[in-house]
Formats: structure tokens, sequence, C-alpha cells
């Protein structure tokens, strides 16, 4: 009997070295890209890393259970592309992932909900709507996917239904995501007062350390950062970076408010430190502006080129085979600006006013590439539609001060200007310089 | 002397496996489940590991049910059951604290061969002997880090990480109680002592069982 008995042993032990063996090198299969540097060995990384290769395997093991095992592993891509910046890659891995499900499921509210979300993160702002409204139909009381009917509707610029659909949202559930919106309808009519009350009921219905809830205190820190009180945002940058490590937005915070105070080295290590932790044009962006304040303009030309170059890797086709593509001509339109190539910068603004001619951002960018390519009428025009919301941004009305010289109406610029810098001190103006072909310059 | 051999070859596997588990990992964060009342989370977790055995848990019922065939006095099954728990308890902790990641890859399929062995030791062996307890506390540690790779899908409350981690054992035991009582009931109580209990009984199951664990391996070294 122990002959048999050691047989037995024996083939076991066989057995498990060749599994060792042959699954050793399988181990590791993830469409998770690895993280590099202080971030690879953070709690949070590792805690992603297992969720997510565990839901792949399972995927692998479950077949017959893949719409829900999709839908989570979607969730959970959709997440780190948030977190990583890296929306290209995770986005169209979720994409992929939620057309599965709703080829055999076309109805599924959680696969709506998702493709909506991913439609708008990728500026597919009208299908994001379309998307968003079929899922109220089905679900009539989520609060989430009035939350993206919100965003689109904002990203088009249709304010009062997306002021409706945010009552809707907050009617159903006051939590992070309508309070966060709230806050930003409210900014947007330039009731600082009033978005900076609602960011902070957001930021009191997060969990801390949260991704979403960290991002909120960043905002909040923002909106005290364009109303000229920028030691109160820096703290709410800094309470965000003890609460999460590594997290990008906080530091960029950190290096606008460096910037602002003209120390540009402190600002270009935040800067550099950011893009370690998350892929995003504009902090590249950024770079490139302080390094031309700095007279670098081969690093700032280095710089533009890898905004430039990222912003491309975004932009292709929508497929399901090819993922998600997002449109990029606002951000092309500002890179290009800055990088005083202004017909390309017109270019990609009209495209993006085509896309959304209602919208106060796209009407803003379109104006500043006209003011650029002296076309002051037309940029007048496009500002008046992006002053309409009554917004009191800074940079708008400093830019719209600019335009209202441009057009001979010196006293209402200069209105414009002095108020704009009243409400926001530390408004870069050496990148809104007035153009030199401007009507006010030659009748000075 | 023949024993010792026997427990090095046994052995020689699992250091294995254990050298090609890296360490440094955490567990999952549940962050819904720490700003719940603790009696929540002690429901949450019972039920969680209760369920993980029943009714999702069918490798691990076929295993436990394995050890119960071969001697179905309780005595004998419970003792069995706390070594095994024993083992999955140490293998669940040192996973969920990260002292150790066994890859899920390697981990289910040794898992399901662990399921044809006991059911082939069944057939091959007669009685229980005194290593079968051995191989139960080896095999527990192995079946700990499959438990602990489902537990991270729902992850751990920082707050209660150990509170959470023992009432999620406590469930895997209460669905093995289960499991054990269920087929003392239906099985132990009315054929064990019958003559036949092996040949139309033991046999069979054992097979039966062998086969699908077989089959499992399979599946899950080439089709997952």
């Amino acid at each position: 009997m122990q002959k048999r008995y050691f047989i037995l042993l024996s083939l076991f032990a066989v057995f498990v070295t060749a599994i060792i063996i042959l699954r050793t090198d399988e181990s590791d299969i993830s469409q998770l890209k690895p993280q590099l540097g202080a971030i690879s060995s953070s709690t949070e990384w590792i805690n992603t890393q297992k969720s997510i290769e565990s839901l792949e395997e399972q995927l692998r093991r479950n077949p017959f259970k893949s719409s829900e095992l999709k839908l989570k592993l979607a969730q959970a891509y959709m997440q780190e592309g948030r977190v990583t910046g890296d929306h290209n890659y995770y986005d169209a891995l979720a994409f992929k992932m939620i057309n599965e499900v709703l080829k055999s499921d076309p109805d599924n509210f959680e696969a709506l909900c998702c493709k909506a979300s991913l439609q708008a993160s990728a500026h597919q702002f009208s299908d994001a709507l379309q998307t968003a409204e079929k899922g109220i139909k089905i679900n009539p009381y989520n609060a989430f996917i009035y939350g993206v009917k919100c965003d689109a509707l904002l990203e088009l610029g249709k304010y009062n239904e997306a002021i409706a659909t945010v009552d809707k949202m907050v009617s159903i559930r006051p939590d992070i995501r309508s309070y966060s919106r709230i806050s930003y309808l409210r900014e947007i009519i330039g009731d600082y007062p009033g978005a900076i009350e609602a960011m902070k009921l957001a930021l009191e219905s997060g969990y801390p350390g949260l991704e979403q809830t960290e991002w909120v205190r960043v905002y909040l820190g923002r909106l005290y950062e364009i109303t000229g009180k920028s030691q109160v945002a820096e703290a709410y940058f800094k309470q965000a970076l003890q609460n999460r490590n590594f997290y990008a937005p906080a530091i960029a915070g950190l290096a606008r408010i460096e910037k602002s105070k003209k120390n540009y080295s402190k600002a270009i290590e935040y800067y550099q430190q950011a893009n370690e932790y998350m892929q995003d044009y504009s902090y590249h962006h950024e770079l490139a502006l302080i390094y031309r304040l700095k007279n670098d303009e081969t690093k700032s030309k280095k710089e533009f080129q890898i905004a430039l170059d990222l912003l491309m890797k975004h932009q292709h086709p929508t497929s399901e085979e090819n993922g998600i593509g997002h449109n990029i001509d606002r951000e092309l339109a500002l890179v290009f600006v800055s990088m005083n190539e202004n017909e390309k910068a017109l270019n990609s603004a009209r495209a993006e006013y085509n896309m959304r001619p209602d919208n106060i951002d796209a009407n803003e960018v379109l104006a500043w590439c006209s003011y650029k390519n002296s076309d002051y009428k037309n940029a007048q025009y496009h500002i008046l539609k992006a002053l309409k919301t009554k917004s009191k941004n800074g940079e708008l009305w400093y830019k719209a001060g600019l335009i209202f010289k441009a057009n001979n109406y010196k006293d209402l610029g200069n209105k414009y200007c002095n108020i704009a810098l009243r409400t926001n001190p530390s408004i870069d103006t050496t990148m809104l310089v007035e153009n030199p072909n401007s009507n006010n310059l030659a009748s000075r | 002397m023949k024993l010792n051999l026997n427990y090095k070859y046994l052995l020689l596997p699992c250091l294995l496996l254990f050298i090609s588990c890296s360490n440094l990992f955490g567990h999952t964060i549940n962050y819904s489940m720490e700003v719940k009342p603790v009696g929540n989370v002690i429901a949450f977790y019972v039920g969680l590991g209760f369920q993980h055995i029943i009714p999702f848990g069918i490798d691990h019922i076929l295993f436990v049910l394995s050890l119960f065939l071969m001697d179905p006095r309780i005595k004998s099954v419970i003792l069995q059951a706390s070594f095994f728990t024993i083992a999955h308890t140490i293998t669940l902790i040192l996973t969920s604290e990260g002292i150790i990641v066994p890859p899920s890859v390697i981990i289910e399929p040794i898992i399901a061969i662990s399921i044809a062995f006991v059911a082939l030791e069944n057939i091959f062996v007669g009685e229980l002997k005194p290593w079968r307890y051995a191989v139960v506390f080896i095999f527990g540690l192995i079946h700990g880090m499959g438990f602990a790779n489902a537990l991270n899908e729902i992850g751990l409350p920082r707050n209660s990480f150990y509170t959470s981690l023992i009432s999620f054992n406590i469930g895997v035991e209460l669905g093995q109680i289960a499991v054990i009582g269920l087929a003392w009931l239906l099985i132990g109580n009315f054929f064990s002592k019958e003559i036949w209990y092996r040949k139309r009984i033991v046999y069979p199951l054992s097979i039966a069982i062998a086969l699908v664990a077989s089959y499992w391996t399979v599946q899950r070294i080439f089709f997952t």
C-alpha cells in the first residue's frame, strides 16, 4: 500500500512541478501597463494590479459570467485610465469590453452608463448624450446616468438643460458627483462663493484618499486659486497630496502656485514630478511655457512637441477594434496658439467650434485664435458668446479685454482687464500678450 | 523511514510553490466596508466566506467530501477539517498581509489536482493513515491561497482587517461544517457501517470526484 501511495505522491509532485513551470510565464499576463518609479510600490497601485489581474483571471475562467466580469473589468480600466491619465490605452480596453457586453445585451444599463461615461471622457459629447438618454429610458432613477447626461449637455453648451438635469441628479442622490457638478455650474455663471460652497459639500461626501475625493479637493483649491487666494489653494493641494501620494493634479496645482510666484525652477520640478505619475499633455504644455519664460527655447520646443505627440496619440477613429478615439481639437488649438502657430490653432479651434458651437470654452478658444490671427471682429463675436453665462473667469475676462481693445473699445477693454486681474492676480499675462497687429496698439 | 521520504517528495513541490510567490504585496482595500459598523462587517465577511463554499465553492465542496469519504466518522472528519482550517488560515493571513503573493494561475490548477489526489487516495489507501493529516494540512495551505485570491476581489477594510479576515474564515468553516453535516446525514449516517460502503459509495464517488478534478486541472492549465 505504501508503494502505491509513494507512486501517487510522486505523480502529484511531478504534476505540481509541471504546473509551476508551465504557468509561471503566464502568471503575469495582464492588460495593465506597469508603473514606474516610486508609484510602482504604492499600495494603491498594488491593489489595482491585484484587482485587475484577479478580474482578468476570472474572465478567462468563467466565460459564462463574462458580461458581469467584463463590466467590472471595464470599470477598473476606466478608473486606471483616470488615475494614470492614459485614457488612450485604458479607455480603448474598456470600450472594447463594453461593446462586447452591449452586443449580446443592448439594453444592459450598467454597460450603457459606462459607454456614455467613456464617450464623454473622449469628448464625443453628442454620442454621450444619446447613450445617456437611452440609459435614462431604461432606468430613470439612477443618479450616475444623469451626471453623464449633465456633462454632455454642459459640453454641448445646453446650459439650461444641464441645470435641470443636475437638479434631477441631486434629488436622486446628493453626493460627491452631484455636488461637484453643481459647483461647476455655479462657477460658469460667475457665482464663485456658491461654487466653493458646493465643492466643499462634495468634498465632505467623499472618502479621503480616493481619487475622486482628492480630485474634488484639488478642484476646490483651483477655485481658490482662480479667485486670488493662492495660499488657501496651496493648502488644499498639499492636503490632497498628503491623502494621496503621487497625485499628479495636486502636484500640478503646486507647480502653478510656484509659477505664479515666479519660482520657475520649483514649478518645473513639480511639473516633472507630475509627469512621472500621470500622462497629461497639459503638464508638458505648461513646462514649455515656463521654459519659454526662462528663455530656454530648446527645452520649450521639446516640451511643446511632447504635448502635441501626446494629443495626437489620442486622436484615432472610434471603432470596436481600435477602441475609442478622442476629440482633442480644443486642446490642440491651445498648444498651437502657445507655439504661435496661429493658423493651425485657428483650424483646430474651428473644428472644435463646429462640433459644439454653443459651448463657452469652444467659443473662448476660437475667439482667442481669431484674435491671434488678427480677425478681431470674429474674435469679439465669439468672446461675447463665451461670456454669455456671465462667467467671471479671470483669464477669460483678460482675453475679452484684449479683444475689446483690439476692436477699439479701449475703455471697455481696460475695464475687463482690470477686473480680470482683480479677480485673479495670478493670471499669466505674459501668455496673453496683446497682438502686435491690434488696433489698440496702433492707436497708442 | 519510508514515510519521511514520502513527506520530502510532497514538500518539494510545495517549496517550489512558495519560491514562485513574491513578497511585498498587500491586500485590496474595501473602502465601503471601512465606514460600516463592526457588526455589519462581521456579517458581510461571514456570509462571504460561507458563500465561497456554498454555493460557489464546488471545488472546495468536493475536497471536503473526499476527506469525509475515507472515514466518515465525525471525529476523524472534524480532525481533518481542523488541520485544513489551521493551514488555510495561515496562508490566508500571509497572503492578505502581502507576505506572499501566490499567482492564481498556479494555485487554481494545484487546488484542482489536490482534489484529484485526495479522491485517488480514497481509492488506493484503504483506511485513514496518520500521514493523511499532513497531506490535508499542506493542501490546506494551498487552498488558503485560493481563498485569499477570492477575498482579494472584494477587498478588506483597513480599520478592521483581522476582524474581517477572521469573519471570512468563520464563514468558510461554517460552509465546510454544513458540507460535512449534510454528507453525514445523507451518507455517513446510513451507509458507513455497511460492508459494501467502500465498494458502492467510496469508489464510485471518489472516481467521479477524481475525474471532475482532473477535468478542472486540464481546464485550468490549458484553457484559462
